[in-house]
């Protein structure tokens, strides 16, 4: 039993087996054969952005004759992202197969699986391989990928970033970009994407891309640093010779890549350096060709040139420039070459002259020497000089080290003469020689003149000025001769003919004037030509204002731009033409380039006079330099301002004469007027300039003149009283002397007193208060006699048998007090008592000299000199 | 009587001689050599200050080194972006309990950031443009770092002319591995923003050093004198 049930187990699986390879050998034996077709050994690799797979085939598959084709599915997060296939040709059966694909994202940020299937015909092989990219590894900061990058301007990226478990994402950006340029998004909880298109280059150190996160409640960040830039586009490869030993190759460089470039002359060892690539090379050897490689991340350009390097000698400037001789008008200059292969090429030198420019070029064999001619004397120069090969003009060397050389010096230039004339003088002007032709420092000018007949001795003056003004005998005509003179020198002289006054000459009295209109910055003179004018014409020109600073000018034409003139300013110009005699002034001119508004104060001294019903208004000559427009006239309105309406009558009168000075307002009424003046030009009217006159009827002048006089004889003669009153001492000195009186004896006075005291016993009350004060004061002193005469009494006592008298109480002895007091020192009204009566007997040593007293008959001693004092007393 | 009195006082005189002899040689020696310590110690302070004023001209120079830094590298280097943990980037602390422990440290310390500039150096080369400023900067900033270097470690000699600097305790510098850029970055704003801490960290322990140092030193050599 247990051996049947042996063979039982083991045959059944065998029986089984061997039906089920009857049944395929009955079906089909190649389909066998591709069920154990499939692909083998899938490996994946990844850099940057790129996943490659290689594999092999399976051996069963070398039993299929036909093309195997292989299909890749990319898949992320089992979501296919890319599909492709690969054809295997029965040939290529049995070898390794490779496919590549680059992704659009960061390997790292999506860990993507390729699944690999092989099919033929239509039938799709069960034998199938995954293959899966190794993720990031586990990292404790975020991680952005990919890392350094680079991209070309405009290009679109993607940045991923991987957070760590736990970690929280905060933000991402590209440093330098608006936040709002940058899309992020979410790919899981732990990757974020940010895409955005990269519109700038980066700088050499990059542009960085940064991930903020949250990690374990901290804040961190990380990133990479993205190269942004454009591929090589240089181009123009020129190849040359210098030396005639070796190479240089330069290039046009194109737009700053902002990545780092390097170039290579391919197939050659030169080396190169910025944009210049350099190297040994034989010369001579004809044609030949270059290829420069320019490469970067994001692109390469190849760049080709051939040429016969003898055509292309770019020769080193000249060395060692200088002066061999130097001369007053020419030098000849030499240089050297650093090249002596140069001594043998036909060479085209050209010398650039400070001041002159560009000289005409030279040639020569192993060209080292040329001479300047036509140079200016006493002039220093600065030259350089380049060359380059005659036979094959390629480029001009740079040009020469500056060589400075300085010509001799040499007499001055002939002057340009011409002349002015006014009444009986000649104004004899000539242009100041340019540095370039005075050749020299000028000392002085010597004029000459001298009858053009021959008839007088030469004159001769020497000055320091440009002019010099004649008085000669405007009859006659005049040769007059200029030279300037150097420290080397006289010029030649320059020789002008004076016309007489018998002939038109220059005189500008008779000759047409008219006025002209300028333009453009200057005027455009033409006239009719002369048959007098043997060599042409000579315009002159200077603002009317300023005859002296003439300008000139000699042309051949009849027309000529007179050009650099200021706007506003007036201009005179004369045409004159040019004859073998004295130059015949044709015509003048007058006018403004431009006429200008004049401003300022026009009228500046206006002023009026009236004269019965007229008023008139003057002012000063205008004078020429305030004129900036033609003053075509003046006009003078007045209204009356005594008429507030609004209605008030304007008068006006006006001139259309410019040199006008007044203009006059008539049947003006008594009031008080506005007089306006304004000036006339073609720009309209200006200058206007008020001024209010009160107009006085005759009768008011006439009283008003007798009221003047009147007044004028009061305060003379008041002023004459209050002279007279207050000098009138004086007056009365000088024409009424006082008369001395006799001297009178004791006798004689006392009975000549008692007389009078005996008369005046009678007066009445008012009598006595009109008596004259008799004051004693201290120290008074009564005239004193003259020295030779006997002492008059002074203490004279009263008789007794006098009869009583009312003064006796009152004067005692008015000998002693009385004395003159003028109006101040005569005491106050009412007080007359405080003065009490003065008590003989009074010394006389107490008395001073000059005291003044009444002229008492009575008591006068000898008479006193008479004061310059007005007394009322004295009356 | 009177001689035994000459005696006794010409016994008295020579123990008080022998006993003052004895004291006043002493006092002049030690005079003598405090006259010499306290040279040596103004000589020491003097090269301690010498040390401390390059330092703070090294701490000035690194500052602007950093802003020139921050400015070429896009001018936004946040202070997050500084203060990165980066690896192998030398400690900005020094190092010993000992004067002499803490001096041999800053040494090492200026010779390992000697290596990491020159790492940044190369690196920073590759990202800027040969007429930058910063790639001149560093040149100063490192040769500031050597000279500083020598004149810490004369300092040291002359402190302790018996000790000899020792080696760095973890051998050779050891520099970051490859970067990607970014790193680079990061890393060369770590070593500068380190190196400035450092020196700041030097320059405070010299003005320590100065008030403990020089006078132990001067404190050491009397006491060794008047042992002999």
């Amino acid at each position: 039993m247990k051996s049947e049930s042996v063979t039982r187990s083991i045959m059944i699986p065998f029986i089984l087996l061997s039906l089920f390879c009857h049944s395929s050998q009955d079906g089909n034996t190649g389909e066998h054969v591709v069920l154990l077709c499939g692909p083998k050994n899938l490996t994946l690799k990844s850099w940057d952005q790129t996943i490659q797979a290689t594999w092999e085939d399976d051996p069963s598959c070398s039993a299929v004759k036909e093309e195997l084709v292989y299909e890749l599915l990319v898949l992320v997060r089992d979501q296919q992202v890319h599909h492709d296939l690969v054809t295997v040709t029965p040939e290529q059966i049995g070898l390794s197969h490779l496919w590549t694909w680059t992704s659009h994202r960061a390997l790292e940020c999506d860990s993507p699986s390729v699944l690999l299937s092989v099919r033929y015909r239509n039938y799709t092989s069960p034998r199938r391989q995954e293959g899966t990219l190794p993720g990031m590894t586990n990292s404790s900061d975020p991680e952005v990928y990919p890392r350094d990058p680079v991209f070309q301007v405009g290009s679109r990226a993607t940045f991923c970033c991987v957070l760590p478990a736990g970690g929280t994402f905060t933000d991402m950006y590209l440093v330098g970009y608006n936040r709002s340029e940058g899309n992020i998004t979410k790919i899981n909880n732990q990757t974020y994407s940010l895409s955005l298109v990269l519109n700038q280059p980066s700088s050499p150190s990059g542009t960085d891309v940064k991930c903020e996160a949250t990690i374990h409640q901290q804040p961190t960040d990380n990133g990479v640093t993205a190269f942004i830039g454009y591929p090589p586009d240089d181009r123009e490869l020129q190849c040359e010779t210098r030396d005639l030993e070796s190479v240089e190759c330069q290039w046009t460089v194109g737009r700053d890549t902002h990545l780092p470039t390097q170039y290579q002359l391919v197939g050659s060892a030169y080396e190169c350096f910025q944009r210049t690539c350099r190297g040994k090379e034989d010369v001579s050897t004809g044609e030949r060709s270059w290829k420069l490689r320019a490469h970067n991340e994001l692109g390469t350009v190849e760049l080709t040139d051939s040429a016969d390097l003898m055509t292309r000698v770019h020769m080193l400037a000249p060395e060692s420039v200088t002066g061999s001789t130097v001369n007053h008008r020419d030098a000849r200059l030499k240089w050297s070459w650093k090249v002596q292969g140069y001594k043998d090429l036909n060479l085209t030198c050209e010398v650039n002259l400070s001041h002159a420019g560009p000289q005409k070029p030279n040639s020569g064999v192993g060209l080292d020497s040329t001479v300047l001619m036509n140079l200016i004397p006493n002039w220093s120069y600065n030259v350089t000089v380049r060359c380059r090969t005659t036979q094959h003009p390629w480029k001009w060397s740079s040009w020469s080290s500056t060589f400075n050389f300085h010509t001799k010096g040499d007499v001055p230039d002939a002057l340009d003469v011409w002349m002015k004339m006014k009444d009986n003088e000649i104004l004899i002007i000539w242009k100041i020689l340019l540095e370039k032709q005075s050749h020299g420092h000028v000392l002085d000018y010597t004029v000459t003149w001298s009858n053009i007949r021959g008839t007088e001795q030469h004159n001769t003056t020497t000055v320091t000025h440009n002019h010099v003004t004649l008085r000669l005998d405007t009859t006659q005509q005049y040769v007059v001769n200029v030279t300037a003179r150097n420290v080397n020198g006289s010029s030649s002289p320059s020789t002008i003919i004076t016309p007489s006054s018998s002939s038109a000459g220059l005189n500008p009295t008779g000759v047409r004037g008219s006025r002209m209109a300028g333009g453009g910055g200057g005027f455009n003179v033409s006239w009719s030509s002369s048959p007098a004018a043997s060599c042409g014409y000579i315009v002159d020109w200077c603002p009317s204002s300023s005859p002296s600073t003439v300008t000139w000018i000699k042309v051949p034409q009849t027309n000529v731009f007179l050009k650099n003139l200021r706007e506003g300013q007036r201009y005179s110009v004369s045409i004159s033409a040019c004859t073998r005699g004295a130059a015949l002034l044709l015509e003048t001119r007058e006018g403004y380039v431009q006429e200008q508004r004049i401003q300022g104060d026009l009228f500046r001294a206006l002023r009026s006079k009236q004269t019965g019903s007229e008023v008139e208004l003057s002012w000063d000559q205008i004078p020429l330099t305030e004129q900036t427009a033609f003053i075509q006239g003046y006009v003078l309105e007045w209204s009356d301002r005594d008429q507030q309406d609004n209605n008030t009558a304007v008068h006006n009168v006006s001139t259309d004469e410019p040199t006008s000075t007044s203009l006059t307002a008539s049947d003006l009424k008594t009031s008080s007027y506005t007089f306006t003046v304004k000036a006339r030009t073609a720009l309209g009217e200006c200058c206007s300039k008020q001024l209010i006159v009160h107009v006085n009827s005759g009768t008011d002048n006439w009283i008003r003149t007798v009221v003047i006089s009147l007044a004028a004889v009061f305060s003379v003669l008041t002023l004459v009283s209050v002279v007279c009153c207050r000098q009138w001492a004086c007056i009365k000195q000088k024409v009424y002397p006082p008369i001395p009186r006799p001297l009178l004896t004791d006798t004689w006075l006392r009975s000549t007193g008692e007389r009078s005291l005996h008369v005046d016993q009678g007066p009445s009350e008012v009598d006595i208060m009109d008596a004259p004060q008799l004051l004693r004061k201290p120290g008074a002193q009564v005239n004193q006699p003259p020295p030779n005469l006997p002492p008059p009494l002074r203490s004279l006592p009263a008789p007794a048998g006098l009869p009583s008298s009312p003064f006796r109480g009152a004067f005692q002895n008015l000998s002693y007090d009385l004395m003159m007091q003028t109006e101040d020192q005569q005491p106050p009204e009412g007080h007359t008592a405080e003065y009490p009566a003065p008590t003989p007997p009074l010394d006389t040593a107490q008395e001073e000299p000059g005291s003044h007293m009444t002229c008492d008959l009575t008591y006068i001693l000898v008479p006193q000199p008479v004061l310059c004092k007005f007394t009322p007393l004295m009356n | 009587m009177n001689g035994h009195v000459q005696r006794m006082s010409f016994q008295q005189f020579m123990e008080l001689t022998t006993t003052l002899l004895p004291l006043l040689l002493v006092m002049a020696v030690d005079s003598t050599r405090t006259v010499a310590a306290s040279s040596s110690n103004q000589q020491c302070g003097n090269s301690l200050q010498r040390t401390l004023k390059l330092t703070r001209l090294a701490q000035k120079e690194s500052v602007l080194l950093i802003k020139t830094y921050q400015k070429a590298a896009q001018g936004e280097m946040s202070e997050l972006f500084c203060k990165g943990l980066v690896n192998d980037v030398p400690d900005p602390n020094i190092s010993g309990l000992e004067p002499s422990e803490r001096i041999a440290s800053i040494y090492t310390h200026l010779q390992t950031f000697m290596a990491h500039f020159k790492r940044v150096y190369e690196q920073q080369t590759d990202l800027q443009l040969p007429s930058s400023p910063l790639l001149g900067e560093l040149t100063v900033v490192s040769a500031r770092s050597r000279g500083l270097a020598a004149l810490i470690n004369s300092f040291y000699q002359s402190l302790f002319p018996n000790l000899p600097m020792p080696e760095p305790a973890g051998g050779p510098t050891t520099l970051p591995p490859p970067q990607n850029v970014f790193q680079q970055k990061v890393y060369g704003c770590a070593v500068l923003r380190t190196y400035k801490e450092f020196l700041s960290n030097v320059s405070r322990e010299l003005r320590t050093l100065k008030g403990k140092v020089c006078r132990r030193r001067m404190e050491t050599n009397t006491f060794l004198l008047r042992m002999t």
